[in-house]
């Protein structure tokens, strides 16, 4: 395989982000940002904090509703719908609720349903959005359960899991819904360092079996690995893009060599 | 104490007694029925982000709230008939009433569970592709109601007791026919005792049965 000529057919965007805008009130988080993912590609979204990767990633399945700019899944714009007299106007309900099966979404905070149990998260979304049998969700969500190393695990609540275990079902809820897209929102911050590990060899999994993939996180280590493009957000623009070694280690941009500075050594000092 | 008891009355009217517990009892099931319905009608009205839904809600909601229940059931019987020219038996008077004064206080109960429903648990229902309507049914909606467990069971016991208030409409509910019993045996003592105990009998294992249900809920969703 050569790195001049890929495929072209890998060529033709999954996700295209064409001049995202999004204000809080007077503030705006993001300042026209565009972005293409291809299929079985793993963009990493890096950045401070508050410089508006996870408004981005919430934005991309209209968790937030994006001021201005258009984003396009396989050509079809996601939350909006142009009338015939070339109006836009906001999609309803139903139809942005398909768009959004199309993209899971893994949150920091693993947002699984207290209330059902393990096997119950991962098939919830089949039986209710996907109309699938709950005899045939259940066999796939075994499956899945499998494939994350819970299927034991498939009768608790998730009160019983510990951080690490609930990320993995919640990737698995996700995966559930077989989505042309996932989207990971911080995914290993609010564990315990201990448990970050299985969390993310899950995703290593996922990006090495061809699943699309958009990752905000902080884990280095995951990008370089990982991804096969890192997207460096600052100020809510787009300082530095490119191949992980190339924006994290070798990018002439100052931006981009100052906050990999600070990471490397926050590494070593936490290595010290 | 000289006081010598003869509780043999009961005995003796025990038709009586009997034939008003049943309606004690219908009066409770339809209000505290229809009041929950109230409560589940008027609380998505009071949480809605428009106003003109909004506003009518939290006005219905402030002033039954502040009136008085018996204050409530005493007008609606004697005033909604010469404002309205809508006279209802004292029966359905009586339940609608506590139905509606129950029920406002339901709808704020709903309101707090729903609202202290974690975000996230919601933005995991819209991400897997769930129409609101469909993570109100099967998200919002369930983790709310088990969270306000406690105060609704309390609500209910609130609409339990409020049926005595039929009483002052002359509706032929326990404490009514046990007043009239009292007056014609001279034996209010034995009468009040007994209603009292009734309502004590019916609510404690009630309560008891919900307490056992908030700690099984407890223990399996939320505790570590």
């Amino acid at each position: 395989m050569s790195a001049v000529s890929p495929p072209v057919s890998a060529d033709v965007p999954l996700l295209v982000v064409d001049d995202l805008r999004k204000s809080f009130g007077a503030h705006e988080v993001l300042k026209g940002v565009s972005l293409s993912v291809k299929p079985s590609q793993v963009v990493g979204l890096l950045g401070r904090s508050g410089s508006g990767k996870s408004t981005l990633l919430r934005c991309l399945n209209m968790l937030e509703v994006p001021s201005a700019g258009r984003i396009l899944l396989e050509g079809e714009e996601i939350g909006f719908e142009t009338g015939a007299g070339g109006r836009r106007r906001p999609l309803p309900a139903a139809r942005l609720a398909r768009q959004r099966a199309a993209m899971s979404m893994v949150f920091q905070h693993f947002n699984l349903w207290p209330h059902r149990t393990v096997l119950g998260n991962v098939t919830e979304g089949p039986v209710q959005v996907l109309g699938m049998s709950r005899d045939e969700a259940e066999a796939r969500g075994l499956d899945l359960l499998e494939r994350v190393g819970l299927k034991d695990k498939a009768d608790s609540y998730p009160i019983r899991l510990s951080g690490g275990q609930q990320q993995r079902v919640a990737i698995a809820r996700a995966l559930a819904m077989q989505p042309k897209i996932m989207l990971f929102d911080e995914p290993t911050s609010a564990l315990d360092p201990e448990l970050v590990g299985e969390v993310l060899q899950v995703m290593l999994d996922l990006a090495r079996s061809g699943t699309t993939m958009v990752v905000v996180t902080h884990e280095m280590s995951f990008a370089r690995n990982a991804c096969d493009e890192v997207v460096l957000l600052e100020g809510g623009q787009i300082v530095e893009r490119g191949a992980p070694d190339f924006v994290m280690s070798r990018s002439e941009n100052p931006r981009a060599r100052q906050f990999f500075a600070s990471h490397r050594q926050e590494n070593a000092g936490g290595a010290a | 104490m000289t006081y010598e008891w003869d509780f043999s009355i009961f005995n003796e009217y025990r038709g009586l007694l009997l034939n008003a517990a049943l309606v004690t009892f219908q009066l409770v099931v339809l209000s505290v029925g229809l009041g929950i319905l109230v409560g589940l009608v008027l609380a998505p009205f009071r949480m809605a982000e428009r106003r003109l839904l909004r506003y009518p809600a939290t006005a219905v909601i402030e002033v039954v709230r502040s009136i008085p229940p018996l204050v409530l059931v005493v007008w609606c019987y004697y005033c909604l008939p010469i404002l309205t020219g809508l006279a209802l038996p004292a029966f359905w008077t009586c339940v609608f009433a506590i139905a509606l004064y129950s029920g406002v206080f339901y709808a704020e109960i709903f309101r707090a569970g729903v609202q202290a429903v974690d975000r996230g648990l919601i933005e995991a229902g819209l991400s897997v592709g769930m129409r609101p309507a469909t993570v109100m049914l099967r998200v919002t909606g369930p983790l709310a109601f088990l969270r306000v467990l406690p105060p609704f069971t309390s609500q209910c016991v609130m609409a339990i007791k409020n049926s005595v208030l039929g009483s002052y409409i002359a509706v032929g509910e326990i404490l009514y026919e046990g007043q009239r019993l009292s007056i014609h045996t001279f034996r209010p003592l034995e009468v009040l005792t007994m209603v009292a105990a009734f309502f004590v009998a019916v609510i404690l294992p009630l309560t008891l049965t919900a307490g056992a249900i908030e700690r099984h809920v407890f223990l399996k969703y939320f505790r570590r």
